[in-house]
């Protein structure tokens, strides 16, 4: 888990946290301001947390995507008849705003890093044992091979993810941006679901291979 | 209600558009290196809007457009570093470009005309603000540099009286400059500055993030400009001037992008949230009123049927119709625009339109949005 220099809640109601009159977080830039924020879901400070918590912690990466995703067409100020996605390039302190972790637990974290023209966003997924380990590994490899189709998917992810996405300021020209962001939750909904269910098909299928081998004795 | 325009392809979007004088006509840049002037554009139906020219002279998207009502020039500039000045030749109906030599080495970004006509500024990515005029002798536009930026200008806006500049850059700051040319002003008018030389800032406020946005009110004595921060601040010029401190007014909604003043009373502020925000001047100072756009009411759930059976049959099929996932939005916004407003012109007292990368030409006029009219001082 990154260093926390600041924990703030946005899942409490409105009126407490950060102030229901301050603008997200995300949206303040670095001048004088900390370094990170590292963004807990309420849960894990509450001593009884509820049944189903995975919607919370895609509720607090929804609203910091849609304030994050504030991005505008902006060209290079360091390379002539350049555009180039800020945020990778790093090339300017001032273009860059807080990136934003935000942990589900240990292992499934979030971070979100935008800047004037771009977000990276970047997803760890929740890796419990070895075999889940080789399955999201085989998994995200997959996919980040096929990386064009998905448009706004890395080839690599960033270091210490699983996955990431980098968003442009042309794709939300060309594409709504609830869209995209339902997009990122769909994804991160979904690939916990798709690899606990191919452990599962493993697990059955590595049984009936063990009882047709044991037949033999 | 606002009145929407489908001009362009909604995958290209609009970058940036501008009247003429009379509202009739408009220039529209649809997100690429050209720009398309329309005419016909009172008519209600977009369908009647005629396309008279096509003009593609730069290399780069165009990144923003200005139509002189006094001289009817349009400039426009550009990703490309360049800097056109398009005049209409009635003889022949075209428009003939003339290449201004900003002498800046990155993109431009915004582009105005002065309100007598006789210069333009340029804000660019070079960290510097050309301010060119033309030089009969010469038959030339030439330009002078402002400089003093620590990174990108994103918005430039004159005050009425042609001489004082403001600039929002993305090192956070708002700066106001002396942009007097003694051969083309002939007396300065500081308002309560200090008389400057060309070039030399005046006045400068900051803000917590990007300032995105910078404009001078009608008469010139309230300067706003927001930041990146969702806020917004107001400054007053009429009794001071160096000294004069920014009111801020931080909202809860996506920040500014680019904004206008209507009146003296009342400020319209376009950007992330796809809907403007409204602020006016009360008694105690500028507040913010409301969004000119209000959340159309969800169609009211059928009544709960009596009996168990449908009562449950109606919690299912809710369920089936929003999917697992209740919170998801549905695929259209309550909003007239569907991306980031990315301009916004003046079209008249108490009317505006706003553009964006939805390609939607959007017209707005207060009198239909159910606003206090008297507060806004039109």
């Amino acid at each position: 888990m990154r260093a926390a220099s600041a924990v703030v809640s946005p899942l409490k109601p409105p009126g407490q946290g950060y102030g229901s009159r301050d603008p997200h977080p995300i949206l303040t830039g670095r001048g004088g301001l900390r370094r990170s924020y590292v963004v807990r879901p309420w849960f894990l400070t509450n001593p009884a947390p509820q049944a189903n918590t995975l919607r919370p912690y895609l509720d607090c990466v929804r609203s910091t995507l849609d304030g994050g995703l504030c991005v505008r067409n902006f060209p290079s100020q360091t390379v002539e008849r350049h555009n180039k996605p800020e945020v990778e390039i790093r090339g300017s302190k001032e273009l860059l705003l807080n990136p934003i972790t935000i942990c589900r637990t240990e292992t499934e974290r979030c971070l979100i890093e935008p800047s004037v023209n771009s977000v990276r966003v970047s997803i760890a997924i929740k890796q419990a044992d070895e075999i889940e380990e080789i399955l999201c590994h085989k998994f995200t490899r997959f996919l980040m091979q096929r990386s064009e189709q998905f448009i706004i998917m890395r080839r690599k992810p960033t270091e210490g993810y699983s996955i990431s996405f980098l968003i442009t300021h042309s794709h939300l020209e060309k594409m709504w941006k609830h869209k995209l962001v339902d997009f990122i939750i769909h994804f991160m909904e979904e690939v916990d679901k798709e690899i606990s269910g191919m452990k599962i098909a493993i697990n059955a299928r590595a049984r009936i291979v063990a009882s047709e081998f044991m037949k033999k004795f | 209600m606002p009145t929407a325009f489908e001009l362009i392809d909604p995958v290209k979007g609009i970058s940036c558009h501008a009247w003429n004088k009379d509202k009739t006509m408009c220039a529209v840049c649809p997100n690429d290196n050209t720009m398309i002037i329309y005419g016909n554009c009172t008519d209600p139906d977009v369908k009647k809007w005629t396309k008279l020219h096509t003009l593609g002279e730069h290399d780069l998207l165009i990144s923003a457009i200005d139509w002189s009502p006094v001289t009817n020039l349009i400039v426009t500039c550009s990703h490309d570093r360049n800097a056109f000045v398009w005049a209409y030749n009635e003889g022949e109906n075209v428009w003939k470009p003339s290449l201004v030599i900003l002498r800046i080495d990155r993109a431009a970004l915004d582009v105005k005309w002065s309100p007598d006509g006789k210069k333009f500024a340029v804000a660019s990515g070079a960290k510097c603000v050309p301010v060119c005029y033309f030089e009969k002798e010469h038959d030339w536009w030439v330009s002078k540099m402002i400089k003093k930026h620590k990174s990108t200008v994103l918005r430039v806006s004159w005050h009425p009286n042609s001489q004082i500049l403001a600039t929002g850059s993305s090192d956070f700051k708002c700066r106001i400059f002396s942009a007097f040319v003694r051969d083309l002003d002939m007396h300065q008018d500081s308002l309560n500055f200090q008389p400057k030389a060309f070039g030399e800032e005046c006045w400068d406020a900051g803000a917590y993030g990007w300032v995105d946005s910078v404009s001078w009110s009608p008469n010139g004595s309230t300067l706003a400009f927001s930041g990146h921060d969702s806020s917004v601040q107001f400054v007053d010029f009429t009794t001071e001037g160096e000294k004069a401190t920014p009111q801020s007014i931080r909202f809860r909604d996506l920040p500014i992008d680019t904004g206008l003043f209507l009146s003296e009373k009342c400020y319209v502020g376009c950007g992330h949230d796809m809907n403007p925000l409204l602020f006016c001047k009360g008694a105690s100072g500028w507040e913010f009123v409301r969004k000119l756009e209000e959340k159309k009411e969800a169609k009211a759930a059928p009544a709960a049927q009596k009996g168990s059976v449908a009562a449950a049959r109606a919690l299912f099929q809710n369920k089936t119709n929003k999917g697992q996932d209740s919170s998801a939005k549905s695929d259209k916004l309550d909003t007239t625009h569907e991306s980031f407003i990315s301009c916004v012109q003046m079209m008249g007292p108490g009317a505006f339109s706003t553009s964006g990368t939805d390609g939607k030409l959007v017209k707005w006029s207060m009198d239909t949005l159910s606003v206090d009219m008297a507060a806004l001082g039109l």
